[in-house]
């Protein structure tokens, strides 16, 4: 198999919290993505998906670990070079835009940071990349504000692709918008992996939206990876109580069979003091099928069962 | 008879630029302890129009120019500040998306829910702080003297928006409105939501008031729906017509938008082209028209009035015409019988 594009090895991340102690954000999180891949990264707030996302791209050095891209080291410290790689798309389009500047001017500053490229050039360039975004040349001269939310998203895409980056990350690119421009947003995504052959790392809450968009999904809970394998295993037969607990939570959309049922009781623990053995074990539904109190004694680790990869004392070979 | 029975709402706001016309003749009534759900995007009028209900949009720069709300017997849009208070909070209660904001910071959840109480009733102090703890183990919250004795910023996201309603039910209102009330959680604790939602609906027949812009919950939750978009109704329907066969565009077009766990893969997702009208510069026909793909030449010029569907002619047998269905669309029928296919 040739060299991943992007390698990460136990990385980890903590925080210091205000009053003393620290929460691991991220918690020994081993991932690779191929070139040309497209994996989503899926999980509740504090999940730890948007400081891993962070991490990715060098917007936040981890305590521990290691992250390479296309086989060399990568972080905060790189050089630019290296950091136009991997580049990335945040939630809110109307934060991540400079509310003073055209879009134009905004969509070319990158390559003024990473390139020795004339000022014709880079406008050359932002122009061809807000084209493939499907905005045409007069936007260049639009300020942010005159822009609809979709507008503006397409915007912060081709302001990420306007370095040719290897890999896209979007950190929930389609939650700030509207339900008739997210279907967009998300159809442009699909066609810009296949026309650049750009990697993508999809972090969404939303499952339905990975699910149209990833090859392959990671499901992450209190800053681990749960359960990691291709889209039609991970979303027909999830292994992990967890996963399973997340795609019965998702609204179903047909008014014939409502979703009555509450499909997972209480709230992740803190990620302070995350619970002994198994993260997820407090409101679990199937930890009590596991001989010997594993679950509450032994954390899980994420190996290759027959139902999948996935970390859960159920499928663990005894 | 319904609970609340509101005629031809239209609210303006006053803006440097001239006037916004938010919402535009609305009509709708809501029967005693059913769910009812209102559809839009932002900028639609949904949320608009459930303030305007309780005359807490701040005036100026909003102006109501016409409408009738009938509650119990009463016009809402004709009572004075000290009657309204008396309504907001005991017969009809808001919760919104965000419950942070909604929530007083420095004041403790019990504290705030026994405010409510002691608004309302003639009741000691004790009592209500008693009823507070009680308020919270109804909505499911382990634990609930201690939660009783915590501020906001001590609980999650979920407990918040549990606390918020228990608030908003604390008084046993026979109307809940809520404005978003999952949008901010996880998919997880809006299913948990949802779920008390219906409970405390089957427990005290609370009718309930779901503004949202999420389709997929409304197929859960909701009898009816209104989907809303540039201040109007669009279409009115049970929540099974809406789904099945929806017969005005947008709401096609809002269905075909969103991806279920059920949509198969390899069908594209349209979305819907274009933008909502500039509210300041309104289309003089349809509102939908510039983004609409079945518009014929009147659209342009006139604007479609909510109407039942002329049948397509092709209804299954057996099946019973609802006549709460309606549509804003001269095409209806060419729409109704596309999305059938």
């Amino acid at each position: 198999m040739s060299e991943p594009l992007l390698e990460l090895r136990d990385l980890r991340v903590r925080f210091a919290a205000p009053r003393g102690g620290s929460v691991r954000a991220v918690d020994g999180v081993d991932l690779e993505l191929a070139r040309g891949e497209s994996l989503g990264l899926v999980g509740e707030s504090g999940s730890g998906k948007t400081t891993l996302a962070r991490v990715v791209v060098g917007l936040q050095r981890p305590d521990s670990g290691t992250v390479k891209l296309a086989g060399e080291p990568f972080g905060p410290s790189a050089i630019p070079a290296q950091r136009r790689r991997a580049q990335i798309v945040f939630q809110d389009p109307t934060t991540s835009l400079d509310p003073r500047r055209p879009v134009g001017w905004s969509v070319a500053e990158p390559l003024a940071i990473a390139g020795r490229l004339t000022t014709r050039e880079r406008k050359l360039r932002a122009l061809a990349a807000l084209d493939a975004c499907g905005l045409e040349s007069l936007f260049v001269h639009r300020y942010p504000h005159e822009l609809s939310g979709g507008q503006r998203q397409r915007v912060a895409i081709a302001r990420a692709l306007v370095v040719e980056p290897d890999l896209l990350v979007c950190d929930e690119p389609t939650s700030a918008l509207d339900v008739s421009v997210r279907a967009q947003i998300l159809e442009l995504l699909g066609e810009l992996r296949a026309r650049f052959g750009l990697s993508l790392l999809f972090v969404s809450h939303d499952l339905a939206a990975v699910r149209r968009v990833c090859e392959r999904v990671a499901v992450m809970y209190l800053g681990r990876i749960v359960e990691i394998g291709p889209r039609e295993r991970l979303f027909d037969a999830p292994a992990h109580p967890y996963t399973r607990a997340l795609l019965d939570s998702v609204p179903g959309g047909d008014p014939e069979h409502p979703r009555v049922a509450e499909p997972l009781p209480g709230e992740p623990a803190s990620a302070l003091a995350p619970p002994p053995g198994c993260p997820f074990h407090p409101r679990c539904s199937r930890a009590r099928e596991v001989p010997g109190d594993r679950c509450t004694r032994s954390a899980p680790k994420l190996t290759p069962t027959p139902r999948g990869v996935v970390s859960c004392h159920l499928h663990a070979p005894r | 008879m319904s609970l609340l029975d509101v005629r031809n709402l239209r609210v303006r706001f006053e803006t440097p630029h001239g006037w916004v016309q938010a919402v535009e003749s609305v009509s709708f009534d809501v029967e005693a302890g059913e769910t009812l759900a209102i559809v839009g995007e932002s900028g639609s009028g949904k949320s608009v129009t459930a303030l305007a209900l309780l005359s807490l949009l701040p005036r100026p720069p909003a102006v109501i120019e016409t409408g009738e709300a009938w509650f119990d017997g009463r016009n809402l849009l004709a009572l004075s500040e000290r009657e309204l208070r008396g309504v907001r909070g005991r017969e009809i209660s808001l919760v919104f998306q965000d419950p942070t904001s909604s929530l007083h910071p420095m004041l403790t959840v019990g504290e705030q829910i026994a405010e409510v109480l002691r608004a309302h009733e003639r009741i000691s102090s004790r009592a209500a702080r008693e009823r507070a703890v009680e308020a919270l183990a109804e909505v499911g919250l382990a634990d609930p003297a201690a939660r009783a004795a915590a501020y906001p910023h001590q609980l999650s996201g979920g407990m918040r928006q549990r606390a918020l309603i228990a608030m908003a039910l604390a008084c046993r209102p026979k109307l809940l409105i809520a404005d978003e009330p999952t949008t901010a959680l996880d998919v997880t604790v809006q299913a948990q939501i949802l779920a008390l939602l219906r409970e405390v609906q089957r427990r005290h027949g609370t009718a309930i008031v779901l503004i949202t812009h999420d389709l997929a919950l409304v197929a859960d939750v909701a009898r009816r729906v209104h989907v809303m978009y540039a201040g109007s109704i669009v279409e009115s329907a049970t929540a099974k017509e809406l789904f099945a066969r929806p017969a005005h565009p947008y709401s096609l077009g809002l269905l075909r938008s969103v991806p279920s766990l059920a949509t198969p893969l390899d069908s594209k997702l349209s979305g819907i082209p274009g933008v909502p009208p500039d509210p300041r510069l309104p289309p003089p026909g349809c509102a939908f028209e510039p983004r609409c793909p079945f518009k014929v030449a009147q659209c342009s010029s006139s604007r479609p009035p909510l109407t039942a569907p002329p049948s397509a002619g092709s209804a299954p047998q057996g099946v019973v015409r609802v006549a709460s269905r309606r549509a804003a669309c001269f095409e209806s029928a060419r729409v109704a019988a596309e999305s059938a296919r």
